[in-house]
């Protein structure tokens, strides 16, 4: 009835063969097991390339068709928020890999230290995120009803609030309205993948400050790793395509 | 049986222990967990806001289409650092390699397939308005 019942003598547990007890029956050593949940993790991680790809086609789609309108909204966004994000979330990113590390190494105190430091990261990340989508939402740029597109000097973004002059503009609020949408279901979806993001690694650091066993294998750690790196790549793209449209 | 589960265990740990299994060696060397030195991850990051950095300061620089390129090739680049040394695809197995490759190559099968859409306004089709609508 019990697995060790049907299992080869050699493989059950503690007679001698000695496999470690965070490796599954079915795996014929620790690198394969490993090898199988790096895969298992990268299959994920081709999914969300799907969707995000799908809207990175739809963003090109969009700007190709209209250039002129992409450059002028672009203006309203804020280069040196997003220049801060981008450094942030890079930053966080190198905390998360030294996180796995320690976890490969086994020391709780360093995981414990970097993932802390990793989730700081995060929610400075959302906290300026925030900044940037009321601005937004102030100047009535969030797509629905009350969205009215004006245009803002050459610098309009990198010049906030103060000299903040609305000009009359001869761009068409429809495919202003689409950067928007974009804009919006794009940065959006990237937040709520920070926040995923900060919920696991929440849950792991209290799951290694209180020793829980599970955490005695690092493939857990290494594997919400690569999820946060992922995270870090899709802001890689975004900050240019939607903060930096040369013009 | 304690050196064994050393072997097995904390194999991962040591960069030398892979000696548990001597017939699948070389196998299992290829296939060991690879530790990363803190200078390589410390390296990754200069680069990467090097990189950030650089493709800012081209932003502000009118170079026609040439901009797009440029942007774009540093956002690949910076990419391709994260996925090679953060995420240790580098160092990972053939099977890893692959896996990380596919999402990426089904990505430019998608946009090479719709990169019709450029030619789409060349013939004027009934029902069909491009934004720009200046036909020959």
């Amino acid at each position: 009835m019990s697995v060790e019942a049907i299992q080869p003598a050699g493989h059950a547990h503690g007679n001698g063969h000695g496999h470690p007890p965070e490796q599954a029956h079915q795996f014929e050593d620790m690198p394969q097991q490993n090898e199988v949940y790096v895969v298992g993790m990268w299959t994920f991680l081709v999914t969300e390339i799907m969707f995000f790809g799908a809207l990175f086609l739809a963003y090109t789609t969009y700007r190709m068709l209209h250039p002129d309108v992409f450059l002028d909204a672009h203006r309203h966004l804020n280069v040196t928020l997003g220049g801060i994000n981008t450094v942030v979330l890079l930053t966080s990113s190198f905390f998360m890999a030294m996180g796995v590390r320690a976890a490969q190494l086994r020391s709780q105190t360093w995981q414990l230290f970097w993932i802390a430091l990793t989730i700081l990261c995060a929610f400075a990340f959302l906290g300026i995120k925030t900044v940037e989508y009321k601005e937004k939402f102030d100047h009535n740029l969030f797509p629905g009803q009350t969205f009215h597109y004006f245009s803002v000097g050459e610098h309009g973004g990198a010049s906030e609030t103060a000299a903040f002059t609305p000009e009359k503009s001869n761009v068409p609020q429809g495919e202003a309205e689409m950067f928007f949408v974009l804009y919006f279901v794009m940065t959006g979806l990237h937040g709520i993948h920070v926040i995923i993001g900060i919920i696991v690694f929440a849950v792991m650091w209290l799951m290694i400050k209180f020793k829980h066993p599970a955490m005695n294998y690092y493939m857990w750690v290494e594997m919400a790793g690569l999820y946060w790196h992922f995270v870090d790549i899709v802001w890689i793209f975004l900050f240019p395509l939607y903060y930096l449209i040369p013009g | 049986m304690t050196s064994e589960v050393t072997s097995g265990h904390g194999g991962d740990s040591h960069s030398s222990g892979h000696d548990g299994h001597d017939g699948h060696a070389s196998h299992q060397q290829h296939r060991q967990h690879h530790i990363t030195p803190v200078s390589v991850y410390l390296k990754t990051f200069a680069a990467l806001l090097i990189l950030m950095l650089i493709t800012i300061y081209a932003s502000f620089i009118n170079l026609g289409a040439a901009n797009n390129f440029i942007s774009m090739g540093i956002a690949i680049t910076k990419a391709l650092l994260v996925i090679l040394f953060f995420m240790q695809v580098k160092y990972g197995t053939k099977l890893t390699w692959l896996w990380a490759s596919l999402g990426f190559i089904w990505f430019l099968l998608m946009f090479g397939i719709s990169s019709d859409y450029v030619t789409r306004k060349w013939i004027p089709v009934p029902g069909w308005q491009p934004a720009h609508s200046e036909q020959k």
